[in-house]
């Protein structure tokens, strides 16, 4: 299959990335070369400036994407919920699967956390962390694939091809005579549709903020003037006062300089603000706490070390995968079966690395910048299957931590009674995940309402906000 | 059906045969395209697309790992030294081997199927899983240009695949959806293919029952367990077979995209005539259904078009293609293959040049082109997993990103970084590349291996011939090497004239030598090097 399955909709009418690079192509290749954006200058006032987009003081946003469809009931477990027969009903469907009630970590009105999310349960004790319910959309598609992208997009069932945070990367550096790629930055090898959009050019993909340099020492010969690297910034457009670099015919082609040179641009930066927080990261002792193959927590590290070089960053995405439970999400052998298998010990791996980027981030007198969310492109069903799995469903509960947090379960828990159920055993959503994004646009990234609806093309106007998160001040 | 246009023969140049030859095989050297574009130009363009891809893989050249060989009861018995991650990167040098040096087309499709047909190889038990592995990978490179409704049903059946999608628990009245929704979605129809949610829940539980034996007693690689697949249960307890237990079957009549799989209806109870290759099986009757779909012919060829041409196919090229794939080659893959490569659309104009390599096209077409030596297995190793391709560890069940143009999603900001560095391994022998130098290298890593001394990784007198190695001759020379390096693409005249200006402003004295492994970086990290 494509990565963007709503490619192949029938008959759907589509901007192809040729149409795009025709009307932008101009924008784009202008934000890259201008001397301005480039210069050393530039990068020194950006990371000095104290507000406007990519500061070293403002809002922070982490997304926590959870890949797979992470289980929603047995992460906030209705143990003790009697409305609507809730908990009966999830204790009957899973009788293999179910965290019993007496294990879970209590937050309020009869839900509880799974007892592997210590941590996240002291935040809910300190107030940070809000918690909701039932979040989804109309007409859910159960495919990774195409719900993944519906969650990157923010279009459901629609044939689009541009992110919800590329089109925020625009909506900041439009007007402002462009940003830097690294203000949204993807701990991932493989590049996020979620930072697609039609300007292409904002937002950067890497792994190991530490190789992300180019290759440029010690062969010995000729590196006084001009260096070799400035000898192929030059080359690929970077540097050149009147070639962009890209082409306009070639849209692959394009797409690959593009690349190149948001590698040769971001790459300084990043590189500059590990430099910078070098000596002082980290700061947080947790770290030593953490198993070495947790690579969730290793992202969050590195993520921890750019944050503490000041590097000018809005948006920080990362992801932590395994959720996609069939088989063996609980050890039938343990004490208490659900505290055993896959889903504990990804749960276990997700609140140990939350545990020490919060504490890091709270050390480094960052927590009130950050909010922090996750995603997941579906829950479960309500039923186990025959192999101590579950099997693709559809609504499940969202995580929102940081110090703007108005701690609280929202939302609402979708009715688990058969009749009630989609989509063989799913639930339906009781609200639209776009309100969560809706809300920390709005209230944490500073969108005004009014231009909200370019950021969130195709969501309905009347979509309302969500009170869990104040106004970053 | 008749085939799509043909290329004519007077469209046959060396522009086209370079294409054929990027994109069919893995690129070549300057004397392998020229060669190409000459039988073509004698023989006719069905004799240079026939050489291609009637090439047959020689295995003695390309054996499979010693180790796996000689297998006995399970992975590590006999071979309990050999290190988790050696075996690991033997596995990916026999699959480099045979890019590298078998037969190209067949090779290709290899790596399609790996991609179309993805196996983590953790999903297996820790103590079979590189048995497991090996014969699954054997499996696709045996059927790769073979015939499609023989390796999805060979697919169906294995072991790595079972244990992938957890068919191998799945079982009547405990169904595990997991094969049955991705053999919709992924291995035939493709996402809004045209079935439904109940129709997931038809597949699935027509595949329900089958197993293969956890912990078998192999007697080596090819034990004929390996054939002996069939429904029933092993008893780990007593190490016995049940064939008889048809409990974990679901026989009931089922409806799937509109046909109806009939009640497996038994005279005897545990009538044990259900195994394998009975074409009432209810998972055998399912893929033939699923095979009488023109969907999944047409959501084949345009994958595989995608793969080899251009991401989109001309609807009416679809239609042809789709329609003889299913009903005229009867989903044979080498006939598919030979319509594609002979027609005028694959050698559109938009199509040539505008593909951006993947992580194996790009190390084998540089290495090619560069004339570098190949490297053994860790340094190979370590350039996939940087490049963001392991064999083994494919990032989802949706396989890998697929080489189209649009968005790629080979090309992050970081391994974009590393493609940019990427020649200053075969140029400078820059091993810090790699951060993870943790692989275990052997004889077939020199001279990449930090083992061993620094070589000549290129070969220089190949590369820049002794005529236009003066300084004077700068001009002729970044020409020469824009012929070699960027078959597709012109410089442009700024960037010709500063490698120019480099080259002359060398210092007499100064280390000419160095200057030119320098311009060939330089060349070959242009985002143009990407494409092919």
């Amino acid at each position: 299959m494509r990565r963007n399955p709503i490619h192949d909709l029938p008959g759907a009418s589509r901007l192809t990335r040729r149409d795009v690079l025709r009307t932008s192509l101009l924008g784009a290749a202008a934000k890259f070369t201008a001397p301005a954006f480039i210069g050393e200058g530039f990068l020194n006032q950006a990371m000095a400036a104290s507000d406007g987009p990519g500061s070293a003081d403002g809002p922070i946003v982490l997304v926590v994407q959870l890949t797979g469809g992470n289980d929603g009931l047995n992460t906030v477990v209705p143990a003790n919920v009697s409305a609507q027969n809730a908990s009966s009903i999830y204790y009957d469907e899973r009788p293999n699967l179910a965290v019993p009630a007496s294990s879970v970590l209590n937050l309020s009105d009869g839900f509880g956390l799974h007892p592997a999310l210590s941590s996240l349960h002291s935040v809910w004790g300190e107030g940070d962390l809000a918690i909701i319910n039932g979040v989804g959309y109309n007409n859910p598609n159960l495919s990774h694939f195409a719900s993944t992208d519906y969650w990157h997009t923010a279009q459901p069932n629609a044939p689009v091809r541009d992110g919800w945070l590329g089109r925020f990367f625009d909506h900041q550096c439009s007007g402002t005579g462009g940003c830097e790629p690294t203000i949204g930055v993807n701990i991932d090898s493989r590049p996020n549709l979620a930072f697609f959009s039609e300007e292409g050019t904002a937002g950067i993909s890497m792994e190991r903020p530490d190789a992300f340099r180019w290759r440029d020492e010690d062969y010995g010969y000729q590196v006084e003037d001009p260096t070799m690297e400035s000898l192929y910034r030059r080359a690929t457009g970077i540097d050149h006062p009147l070639v962009s670099g890209i082409s306009g015919t070639d849209p692959a082609l394009a797409y690959v300089q593009q690349a190149a040179q948001s590698a040769m641009i971001s790459s300084r930066t990043v590189k500059c603000a590990l430099e910078a927080g070098a000596t002082t990261f980290p700061t947080s002792s947790k770290w030593d706490d953490v198993e070495d193959n947790n690579y969730f927590a290793r992202r969050l590290r590195e993520i921890a070390s750019m944050i503490n070089g000041g590097l000018n960053t809005e948006v920080y995405y990362v992801e932590q995968g395994g959720y996609d439970t069939h088989a063996d999400q609980i050890d039938p052998n343990a004490a208490i079966a659900a505290l055993g298998g896959r889903h504990n010990q990804l749960l276990t791996e997700l609140n140990e690395g939350l545990d020490a980027f919060i504490s890091e981030m709270k050390a480094q007198g960052n927590w009130d910048r950050l909010c922090i969310f996750t995603v997941s492109e579906f829950g479960r069903k309500v039923i186990e299957n025959g192999t101590n799995g579950t099997d693709h469903g559809a609504a499940a509960p969202v995580f929102v931590m940081g110090g703007g947090v108005n701690a609280g379960l929202y939302g609402s828990l979708p009715n688990l009674n058969e009749a009630n159920r989609i989509k063989n055993d799913s639930l339906a959503a009781t609200v639209d995940f776009r309100q969560i994004y809706k809300t920390v646009l709005q209230q944490w990234l500073g969108v005004p309402s009014g231009n909200i609806s370019q950021v969130l093309q195709g969501t309905p106007g009347s979509l309302p906000t969500i009170p869990f998160l104040n106004a970053f001040s | 059906m008749p085939a799509p246009p043909l290329l004519p023969q007077s469209s046959w140049t060396r522009r086209t045969a370079s294409h054929l030859l990027s994109r069919g095989a893995f690129s070549g050297t300057p004397e392998e395209h020229e060669a190409f574009y000459q039988l073509g130009n004698t023989s006719g363009v069905a004799a240079a697309v026939d050489s291609l891809i009637n090439q047959t893989a020689d295995l003695s050249a390309n054996p499979l790992p010693s180790w796996l060989e000689g297998f006995s009861n399970g992975d590590f018995e006999g071979d309990a030294e050999l290190p988790y991650l050696y075996r690991e990167s033997t596995l990916i040098g026999w699959f480099y081997q045979q890019c590298r040096h078998g037969a190209p087309v067949a090779a290709k499709m290899w790596k399609f199927w790996i991609d179309h047909f993805p196996v983590q190889i953790a999903t297996s038990p820790f103590d079979t899983r590189f048995v497991v592995y090996s014969r699954y990978l054997d499996l696709l490179r045996q059927n790769a240009v073979g015939n499609f409704d023989t390796l999805l049903r060979e697919v169906s059946w294995s072991e790595g695949m079972m244990a992938m999608l957890d068919l191998q628990q799945s079982q009547k009245g405990r169904v595990n959806e997991n094969f049955g929704r991705e053999l919709l979605e992924l291995f035939t129809l493709g996402v809004e293919g045209g079935y439904t949610e109940s129709d997931v829940q038809a597949a699935a539980d027509a595949f329900t029952g089958r197993r293969f034996r956890s912990n078998p007693p192999y007697t080596n690689f090819r034990h004929e367990a390996y054939l002996d697949n069939q429904i029933g249960l092993w008893d780990a307890e007593t190490s016995t077979w049940h064939p008889e237990q048809y409990t974990y079957i679901d026989e009931s009549e089922k409806t799937l995209l509109g046909e109806t799989l009939p009640s497996l209806e038994r005279t005897l109870p545990g009538d044990p005539r259900i195994t394998r290759g009975d074409p009432n099986e209810h998972g055998e009757l399912a893929i033939t259904i699923i095979l009488n779909q023109p969907q999944t012919a047409r959501y084949l060829v345009e994958k595989i078009w995608r793969y080899f041409a251009s991401p989109e196919i001309p609807p009416t090229i679809l239609a042809d293609l789709a329609d003889r794939f299913r009903n005229d080659h009867n989903y044979e893959i080498t006939p598919l293959l030979r319509d594609i490569f002979l027609s005028a659309a694959f050698y559109a104009p938009e199509a040539i040049g505008t593909q951006i390599k993947d992580p194996v096209d790009l190390i084998i077409s540089s290495q090619k082109m560069l004339g570098a030596a190949d490297t053994g297995i860790a340094t190979t190793s370590e350039l996939f997993e940087e490049l963001g391709y392991v064999l083994y560890a494919p990032p989802n069940i949706a396989g890998w990103p697929e080489p189209d143009g649009e968005g790629n999603q080979w090309l992050s900001t970081g391994s974009m970084m590393f493609r940019l560095n990427l020649h200053s391994l075969f140029t400078h022998g820059e091993r810090s590349l790699f951060q993870r130098s943790w692989r275990i290298p052997d004889a077939s890593d020199a001279p990449y291996s930090s083992e061993f001394p620094f070589p000549d990784f290129i070969d220089l007198n190949a590369l820049i011939p002794k005529v236009v190695r003066d300084p004077k001759d700068a001009a002729l020379l970044i020409d020469h090497l824009n012929d070699r390096l960027l078959p597709f693409h012109r410089l442009r005249p700024d960037q010709r004239r500063s490698l120019i200006q480099h080259i002359r402003r060398t210092r007499s004295g100064s280390d000419l030598e160095g200057v030119y492994r320098e311009v060939i970086r330089q060349i070959a990290s242009l985002p143009e090097f990407q494409m092919q």
